[in-house]
């Protein structure tokens, strides 16, 4: 393992661009002045208080609304209760409740964030007690962490201290009582003092926490408060997956979140993804990036970096997407980016390094086998066959290198594995006045090419070295910063960085790799006998487009290397203006984010290669005009910069009244400008708001919407509402309920609102009518005198506005069992409607090409589904386990697309899926001699032949043609996606797996990849038909013109081709060793932790056996794809 | 608190003051800026854009179908490949060609019905709405009058290229269509459309100009309106046409031919014909002192001569080097010549090579020829410029030989009958290299109008004028006089023999200039090529240098049925207006 990482060439990455490095070093500089500045002092929420003969509400208040403490107490206590004379500083909220408390009839238990107000028991006797004892110890997480800011309480009694930034508490305790040990996150626990002088404690997470916090649109809500359908994970279950592109590490992690990964190749490998399925026929169902409200699209999305992720929250419903308006309905996912918090500061490093594995290799059959299949292919048609018995032979024993070759063209070009590493380093801490978080992060990975060795004689005309493999790397750093000059006050500033950096060889090896006419494993050696690059014998075969040598290009080929830069700025001013009216903040935002690409290119102009004759050993060039190794030539692509300018302006209001009413609201202001190049921007306005009530956190009202204003309309569609409602019943809270103690939650919610979707083309103006130069010159005159054309273009419809989607969501959150069972299940049912789209019914005759037919909203597509998730987290002596399990369902249908009546109603695809095709449908069996000379049996016209497919006659006319071609509803999407997370963890040791499944989706190959003699022969040709195996045979028979004939897939697709790409995923799984805290410490390492994990473990899928693509794949792929991989790594994580 | 208060209204003014920036054009943010600077208004409010709208409806005058260059470029595959003179290059099922000559319909074919239909239908749009905006553009009265009268043409010849492809058509007249017109249309019968065509030209040929020089050269003149009717009615004089419906339906039959026959129609297109022929303009472009037929081969690379009666205009090109030059020339190589093409030449005493007489000699085929022949088709061991030498050099289409040798017919990367085009083709330009020639493949030429001549004459038993055209033919190709003077051509054919040697001459003459795949449909020929091959040569090369030749079979047996005279009418233009009819066997 060791020996191939350090097998990367280091010594080439060189080529960080200088404005980056820079860029790095002041925000270095920067930072390092503001951890100088960080001192030691506590972390508790510290109070300020001043009030004169105030009523015990209103200071409760205070302490609520500046420590986030809950009170729990009898509305008839505070009648009793004396007003409150009070003057602190920075206090403790022991300190400052010891003040409250003193002179009344009450005392008070602090249970996590809540206090209690109870009656003072009064003493009947005095106790004598014995002298308090000097007590310490020291706080731990489960994994060793020192936990700063535990509160540790005398029980009973008012005596407190909180640990410190070691962890360490220090307090004067009698022997016989107990310490309670409290902290935010973290179950209560009680231990007995019995006279010992040192506790140590550890405090274990707590699970499914009420106060779990849910991020959602434009701010967080407690888990109980949350109305609408989201589904969120976290870095730590993240993390749990290697891999260079995010959405690679969410798949089967949450809810509604569906995927598929179309290829391996480093730059390339990331799945796309839509929220709920698609619902729209239109090409924009991407969902809605955020990125701390900062808009990323999907190529940017991949390059996000793990270590700096707090959480990914996928919005779902209406509730949750309205405030987003126009840009909502497909779905939003919100990256919140960590933050530095109070405390000292800390270091943690994390490498990983680990090998890529292609999931399978493509098979193709040997040179001996091909030459059977040619020649069986020709034999059928009744012609002469292109090898001889001695042919077959001499491919069959080898002894015949030169003159009859078997090369397996994938083994040759590609290597079993590559290498990958990922480095991250980050930095955070906080006081009061200042809290940062600093990432950093280097991530490498490499290719599969091989590193073909080139034995020719003539020289190469270049001295240093070329990288042409496929690799990619990338750094990046984020720096947040949050500045609180005064309480009321807060100043963020984040500032992120990526430089990203992909290489393939050029010219590109392996797109015609598996086509027949381009390779073929009879076709020459790799090498001559002289060294140089074989080539094909022109009577034996001819590449098309003369096709070099793969192994020379990958030998001796350049590269294609683009550099992308992605930076974001963004400046955020929050200032609570209690002063005004109590609970009301203002905050204004702006944020910037700049993103270019470039390339840089060295290819050679040729490449020799040559025709061994073995017979008498002349050497003939593949092409006469290339003798020499070119020397390399440089190229150069111009960058494709693009900018958003994004502000912001919030007023929030977050308030209680008569402690059950709890209201709060949010009135946003936001702008964008977007620039692509030197293209006109896009602007978009948008005003945005929520309501939120609850009444004893029981019944939950939410209003939400958004009213959205863009440029790409007349300015009388220019601005649309887009309003969401949502109810929330907590049952659980409901006073019959306390009773039954095993279900700790139970609330019902549903949500309906209108959300709309503007990703409806690139940059134009639907409403324009519009005529064009036609770009073909007509050249009249003796002497040609080109005119260009002009031509009608664009017919234009005022009427045009964005999509709209009225989405409905019934949602169940439950949990049993002190929170150790939860489960969500969510039913949508979506319509999206006004769905832009070219009428279909006018005629042709009207001489309105289809393409500039106008675009109307009157597309219907309705969107239904499901999604459960359900997670169990149990304990078995020291054993920890969980299980987490997702089911998403998400099945799309045409309600209407203004297609012209079906002839015949298998024609109809108003009803179907999204993405059906139209195909034959295969009965499952091949033409017999005898049909094939039964003219009632219906038949294709063209040569049909026994062992050819058989159709059905759908309408009964005796023949097969396109009028019996049928849509099937199944589409290229999954219709269903199943995760399940199995996690173990014992002591330090914890071991978890997720399995994934995707279900519900078929996918055909190209036709230059499946065919025979158009794509490799390969081991599915083998079981063609043939007289003898017409019982067993699985695949038609052979004619050396496969493709000609009606079985071939494109434009005659059958029911033959297509597959279901059902598959089952070991998508990841991981094992890792936690140390100890204590044993660590003399090193000063606060955490320690080794891991190895792994991604696409194992594929269970029939399509894969079938075709040898990925179950994964898009339709009608005739390229080869440079294979899925999955991830072996190993790594380690240390905290300072 | 000073200090925080300070702060506090500095920030609350920053921000208050850009929130006050991005709203002070708020009036002018989402106002969207134009992408465009053209549409109906500013065309037509400027002649030299007008024009330009103009010569855009010239560019839908193209040679059916192809790849590139002079040829429409809605799909791979051209009518050539279609008929027995040229195989095509792509073995692919899905494509059109494949799907047309063996008879696997797929859904690229429906495609193609559907793009060619939309192809003319939309340029008859184009031309509709410059008829509309005409009275209002800043072009002189002249002007307009004339190039009202250039679009009436291009409209009539788009209608043209439409009726061979579906029969009667649609007729929309003068109207542009808005989306919300009704959709109840129904095809024009035959007639109607013949009609439609004939009155068009008839009333604008005489005010049409004679001819055009200079930079005008190249619009629509007279010969050019004379010539479109002179072949509209020898199409409709023709036994497909003229009473001989494929359809036994009475509806269906009257759209797609005249319900019954009538031998006058062969005498409106023998006047017809006459009518370009009494012009006095144009005439055959003879060279033989050069080389025999010298002429025929010149004709294709001029721009501008007596032959051509309308061309397709273009730049300066290596259009029909890239699409047909052999893979050793850097040629695309569509198309590849059949033996029957090959068969069909006679030899250079004007002989068919079947006549005792005409000194034949199968193992040497190709000496002694047509000198048509040799501008026709590229043989084993023809010259042809080789860029890489710079000088002529053979091409070799021998089993086996480097680059250009015969291939199966299931690649796509060389010859599969043996033969490579040349038809109009340069032999001092090849593909790769750089020169140009400023050749416009021609639509209507005089050869074209001397045959309609000649197949009119002798249905209407004037064989002696029609063998009169034959001869002036053979005379220009080089052919030799002989001894009687006639070029090869029979002293008293019948009216049979005289037919049969007009439609020889035909196929060889206007050899892949989009004229066979029409004419054997007119003729009614379908039974004679259903089920048939075309061949190849096989030609294997001795150690010695020698050949020994065989004709192969190519690919599979052709089809051709009853859909094989139309194509269907676009399903969806049925689906949505029952009242169109679709196309027998479809």
């Amino acid at each position: 393992m060791y020996k191939i990482f350090t097998g990367f060439e280091y010594s080439r990455w060189y080529c960080i661009s200088f404005k980056f490095l820079l860029a790095m070093k002041l925000t270095i500089a920067l930072l390092l002045t503001l951890v100088i500045q960080v001192n030691g002092k506590s972390y508790a929420q510290k109070i300020n208080l001043s009030a004169k003969h105030a009523t015990v509400e209103e200071i409760f208040h205070s302490i609520k609304k500046q420590a986030q403490y809950n009170f729990f107490y009898d509305a008839d206590m505070l009648q009793e209760m004396k007003p409150v004379t009070i003057q602190v500083k920075n206090a403790s909220i022991e300190q400052v409740l010891k003040q409250c408390f003193d002179e009344q009839a009450f005392t008070y238990v602090i249970h996590n964030k809540t206090i209690i107000v109870k009656r003072k028991p009064s003493l009947p006797f005095a106790i004598s007690k014995a002298a308090p004892q000097p007590i310490s110890g020291k706080v731990t997480d489960e994994s060793g962490h020192p936990l700063p800011g535990v509160s540790v309480r005398v029980k009973g009694q008012t005596k407190s201290t909180l640990t410190n930034a070691k962890g360490v508490y220090n307090l004067q305790v009698e022997s016989d009582e107990s310490l309670i040990f409290s902290s935010i996150g973290f179950e209560t626990q009680e231990v007995r003092v019995s006279d010992r002088t040192a506790i140590d404690v550890i405090l274990v997470a707590t699970i499914t926490n009420m106060d779990e916090v849910v991020v959602v649109g434009y701010g967080t809500q407690r888990k109980s408060e949350v109305t609408s359908a989201v589904s969120q994970v976290s870095q730590k279950e993240i993390r749990q997956t290697p891999g260079a592109s995010l959405q690679n590490l969410l798949i089967g992690k949450l809810t509604g979140y569906f995927s598929r990964q179309r290829s391996g190749q480093p730059g390339s490998d990331q799945a796309d993804f839509n929220i709920r399925g698609i619902a729209t026929y239109n090409s924009g169902t991407a969902p809605l990036i955020l990125v701390d409200n900062v808009e990323y699209n999907l190529g940017q999305f991949k390059l996000i970096n793990v270590d700096e992720i707090e959480s990914v929250s996928v919005l779902k419903d209406a509730e949750a997407t309205a405030i987003y308006g126009v840009k909502g309905a497909n779905g939003v996912v919100l990256v919140t980016t960590r933050r530095g918090s109070l405390g000292k500061p800390t270091v943690n490093f994390r490498t990983e390094t680990g090998l890529q594995l292609p999931i399978r290799t493509f098979q193709t059959l040997n040179a001996y086998d091909a030459a059977v299949l040619t020649n069986e292919g020709l034999i059928n048609d009744g012609l002469p066959a292109l090898f001889t018995e001695e042919d077959l032979n001499l491919y069959k024993d080898g002894t015949d290198p030169y003159g009859h070759p078997d090369v397996d063209w994938y083994k040759t070009i590609f290597k079993g594995s590559a290498p990958m590493s990922d480095n991250n380093l980050n930095f955070s801490g906080g006081t009061e006045k200042t809290k940062y978080f600093l990432s950093l992060g280097y991530m490498r990975q490499g290719g599969l090419l091989r590193d073909i060795e080139y034995k020719g004689k003539e020289k190469e005309p270049n001295t240093s070295e070329v990288n042409n493999n496929y690799y990619v790397r990338r750094y990046k750093f984020r720096s947040n910063l949050d500045i609180t000059p005064v309480k009321t006050l807060t100043i963020s500033f984040d500032l992120t960085g990526t430089y990203h950096e992909v290489n393939a060889p050029t010219p590109s090896v392996f797109g015609n790799l598996f086509k027949y006419d381009y390779v073929r494993p009879y076709g020459y050696p790799v090498y001559n006998p002289d060294g140089s690059f074989g080539f094909a014998s022109p009577s034996l075969f001819q590449p098309a487009n003369n096709y070099q040598n793969p192994a020379a290009l990958t030998a001796l080929g350049g590269y294609n290397r683009t550099f992308n830069n992605f930076m974001n700025a963004g400046l955020t001013v929050n200032q609570k203006l209690d002063a005004l009216t109590k609970g009301l903040s203002i905050k204004g935002a702006a944020t910037y984010s700049y993103a270019n690409t470039a390339s840089r290119s060295q290819s050679r102009a040729g490449i020799p290669s040559y025709y061994y004759n073995p017979a008498n050993g002349s050497y003939t060039p593949r092409d006469n005009t290339v003798f020499r190794i070119a020397p390399y030539s440089l190229g150069y692509g111009g960058g494709a910069p693009n900018h958003r300018l994004n502000l912001q302006a919030h007023l929030n209001y977050r308030r209680t009244f008569a402690e059950d009413h709890h209201v709060n609201a949010l009135v946003l202001f936001n702008q964008t400008s977007y620039y692509d190049g030197a293209a006109l921007p896009f602007n978009f306005r948008g005003y945005t708001y929520r309501f939120g009530y609850n009444y004893k956190e029981r019944y939950i009202f939410s209003a939400s919407g958004a009213y959205n204003g863009s440029d790409r309309f007349i300015t009388q569609k220019r601005f649309n509402l887009f309003p969401a409602f949502a109810l929330a019943y907590n049952l659980h809270n409901e006073s019959f309920f306390k009773n039954v103690s095993f279900i700790n939650q139970f609330k019902l919610r549903g949500s309906y609102g209108i959300v709309g979707n503007d990703n409806i083309g690139i940059n134009q103006y639907f409403f324009e009518d519009k005529y064009e130069r036609s770009g073909t010159n007509y050249a009249f005159g003796e002497s040609p005198n080109g005119r260009t054309g002009i031509k009608e273009s664009d017919l234009g419809n005022d009427d045009v506005s964005w999509e709209s989607e009225r989405k409905w969501n019934f949602g169940l959150d439950m949990a049993f069992f002190k929170n150790k069972l939860t489960i969500t299940a969510d039913y949508f049912n979506n319509f999206r409607y006004d769905i832009l789209t070219q009428r279909q019914t006018i005629p042709k005759f009207f001489g309105v090409q289809t393409d500039i037919l106008p675009y109307i909203n009157l597309g219907k597509v309705r969107n239904k589904g499901f999604e459960i998730e359900a997670t169990y987290q149990g304990k078995a002596g020291q054993l920890d386990y969980n299980v987490k399990g997702t089911l998403s369902h998400a099945k799309n249908t045409i309600v209407f697309r203004d297609d012209p009546p079906a002839l015949y109603p298998w024609q109809d695809r108003t009803g179907m899926s999204i993405g059906v095709q139209k195909q034959y449908i295969w009965d499952g069996t091949f033409y017999t001699e005898d049909e094939v000379a039964d003219a009632s049996v219906p038949k294709p016209a063209g040569t049909v032949r026994a062992g050819y497919l058989k159709y059905q006659d759908l309408n009964g006319d005796g023949i097969i043609n396109v009028d019996d071609m049928a849509y099937i509803d199944r589409s290229n999407l999954p219709t269903t996606v199943i995760g399940l997370t199995l996690g173990v963890a014992y002591k330090g040791f914890s071991i978890s797996a997720l399995f994934q499944a995707g279900l519900g989706a078929d996918a055909y190959a190209g036709y230059e990849a499946a065919v025979p003699f158009k794509a490799a022969l390969q081991p599915l040709h083998m079981n063609r038909w043939t007289p003898e195996t017409a019982a067993t045979a699985t695949f038609p028979a052979l004619t050396s013109n496969f493709v000609g004939t009606y079985m071939n897939p494109n434009g005659n697709l059958s029911t033959f081709w297509t597959q279901s790409t059902d598959y089952l995923r070991l998508r990841s799984m991981e094992i890792a060793y936690t140390f100890k805290t204590t044993a660590l410490e003399r090193w000063k390492i606060s955490s320690l932790r080794l891991f190895a994990n792994g991604y696409d473990l194992f594929t269970w899928s029939g399509f894969y056996n079938k075709y040898q693509y990925d179950p994964e794949i898009s339709n009608n792929n005739n390229d080869f794809i440079y294979p899925v991989t999955k991830i072996v790594n190993v790594g380690v994580a240390i905290g300072f | 608190m000073n200090t925080y208060n300070r702060l506090c209204y500095f920030l609350l003014s920053f921000l208050g003051l850009a929130i006050a920036y991005s709203c002070q054009d708020a009036d002018s943010f989402l106002d969207p800026q134009s992408t465009n600077d053209l549409n109906e208004a500013t065309v037509f409010a400027d002649s030299a854009r007008t024009m330009d709208f103009l010569a855009n409806i010239y560019s839908t005058l193209k040679y059916e179908v192809g790849t590139s260059g002079y040829e429409m470029n809605t799909f791979g595959g051209s009518l050539s490949d279609m008929t027995d003179e040229s195989d095509t290059r792509w073995p692919g099922g899905h494509n059109v060609t494949n799907q047309i000559i063996s008879g696997t319909f797929g859904t690229a074919f429906y495609d193609r019905s559907t793009a060619i239909w939309t192809y003319f239908y939309t340029a008859i749009r184009q031309s509709n709405i410059y008829l509309k905006n005409l009275e209002t553009t800043p072009l002189s009265a002249m002007r307009k009058a004339r190039t009202a009268l250039e679009v009436r043409f291009l409209r009539a010849f788009f209608y043209h290229k439409l009726m061979n492809y579906f029969g009667g058509v649609i007729l929309v007249g003068d109207e542009v269509f808005t989306l919300s017109s009704p959709n109840e249309a129904q095809r024009n019968t035959y007639e109607e459309c013949i009609n439609y065509i004939v009155s068009e030209m008839d009333a604008i040929a005489p005010s049409l100009p004679l001819a055009y020089t200079g930079i005008e050269y190249g619009r629509v003149t007279r010969g050019a309106a004379l010539a479109l009717k002179a072949r509209v009615l020898l199409y409709a004089a023709s036994p497909l046409y003229n009473g001989g419906s494929i359809s036994d339906d009475p509806e269906l039959s009257s759209l797609i031919a005249y319900p019954s026959a009538n031998a006058q129609r062969w005498e409106a297109a023998q006047q017809a014909a006459q009518d370009v022929v009494d012009l006095h303009l144009y005439s055959l472009y003879t060279d033989n002192e050069t080389r025999p037929g010298n002429g025929f081969y010149q004709v294709f690379l001029e721009r501008v001569n007596s032959e051509f009666i309308l061309p397709v205009m273009l730049e300066g090109n290596r259009a029909i080097e890239n699409n047909t030059n052999p893979p050793s020339r850097g040629g695309q190589y569509y198309r590849f010549p059949t033996q029957e093409l090959v068969d069909a030449f006679p030899m250079k005493n004007g002989k068919p090579i079947d006549d005792q007489a005409s000194e034949y000699d199968e193992e040497h085929m190709y000496k002694n020829r047509d000198p048509r022949f040799y501008y026709t088709v590229i043989y084993n061991e023809a010259e042809y410029w080789d860029q890489r030498v710079q000088r002529m050099t053979p091409v070799y289409t021998y089993v086996g030989a480097n680059l250009d040798g015969l291939k199966p017919s299931s690649v796509n990367t060389g010859t599969v009958t043996g033969y490579y085009a040349r038809k109009m083709a340069n032999e001092n330009i090849s593909a790769g290299s750089s020169a140009i020639t400023y050749r416009c493949p021609p639509i209507f030429r005089y050869a074209e109008i001397l045959l309609n001549l000649a197949e009119a004459a002798n249905e209407n038993g004037q064989t002696n004028l029609a063998m009169d055209q034959l001869i002036a033919l053979r005379e220009r190709a080089g052919i030799e006089a002989g001894t009687d003077g006639r070029y090869g051509i029979p002293a008293n054919p019948t009216q049979h023999e005289a037919r049969e040697l007009i439609r020889n001459e035909r196929f060889i003459e206007l050899a892949f200039e989009d004229q066979r795949y029409w004419d054997i449909r007119r003729w009614k020929l379908g039974d004679t090529y259903d089920g048939k091959y075309v061949h190849g040569i096989n030609i294997i090369r001795n150690g010695d240098g020698s050949y020994q030749s065989s004709r192969f079979e190519v690919r599979a047996p052709r089809y051709f049925k009853v859909n094989s005279y139309f194509f269907p009418i676009p399903q969806t233009e049925i689906a949505s207006n029952r009242n169109i009819k679709q196309n027998p066997g479809w």
